[in-house]
């Protein structure tokens, strides 16, 4: 029997902290921790299906758009390199019906908790298979 | 469909009316967003652990809550909400 080299399938986790600076490339990091995890979060719609996500901290990358998925209640958003990263909280039944009136997603840098910074206006894509 | 857009958009334009907000987190951050569009938007917040929906709210009482994980749990005026049970036959303060 011809051995095989080993996969160390903990290497990731021995890594003590990731950079958002000087991220790995998508390939070894495809998936970012929640966004909730990292920085305070609010995500907010009204009647008219207008979305926001307030956050507080630094975004690692340009976020190029969001993914709703109805099917598991979660929102995730994809930057222009690929990379993932959901956004940590579920899409309570309250929010569901106004979500899905939802094109497009204010993103909304909150400096200090306090100051509007940065806002972007990112296409949602909606997504529902129906299991 | 809005215009989607990387570069920054004032505030004003990505809140332009005051309509009730349905906001899930602590509501922090989405009260003084509200407040610095200078539409002080009634507001419903969702505990995000356990889906739990608050009244509704305007952004200044949102922004009193200093701990987000009681804002469910006080009520509009704390006083009304205040028992004290104790042994009044011991002279306690019992009511």
């Amino acid at each position: 029997m011809s051995s095989q080299p080993e996969i160390d399938v903990f290497a990731v986790s021995k890594e003590k902290i990731i950079s958002l600076d000087n991220l790995p490339n998508v390939e070894s990091l495809p998936v970012l921790p929640a966004l909730r995890k990292m920085m305070d979060v609010d995500l907010a719609v009204n009647a008219e299906g207008r979305v926001y996500i307030f956050y507080d901290g630094q975004i690692p990358e340009e976020i190029e758009y969001a993914l709703y998925s109805i099917d598991d209640s979660s929102l995730t958003l994809v930057s222009k390199e690929g990379r993932a990263q959901d956004i940590g909280m579920i899409v309570h039944k309250p929010m569901r019906k106004y979500m899905r009136k939802g094109e497009t997603i204010y993103v909304i840098e909150m400096v200090d908790g306090k100051t509007p910074g940065r806002i972007m206006n990112i296409p949602m894509i909606i997504h529902e298979i129906g299991f | 469909m809005s215009e989607t857009t990387h570069s920054s958009l004032p505030i004003d334009m990505a809140i332009p009316t005051s309509s009730t907000l349905l906001v899930e987190g602590s509501g922090r951050l989405a009260a003084q967003a509200l407040l610095a569009a200078g539409q002080p938007a009634a507001m419903a917040v969702i505990e995000p652990l356990t889906g739990q929906i608050s009244p509704s709210r305007t952004p200044e009482e949102v922004m009193t809550i200093t701990d987000p994980s009681l804002k469910l749990e006080r009520a509009a005026k704390p006083e009304n909400n205040m028992t004290v049970h104790g042994p009044s036959l011991m002279n306690g303060p019992g009511r």
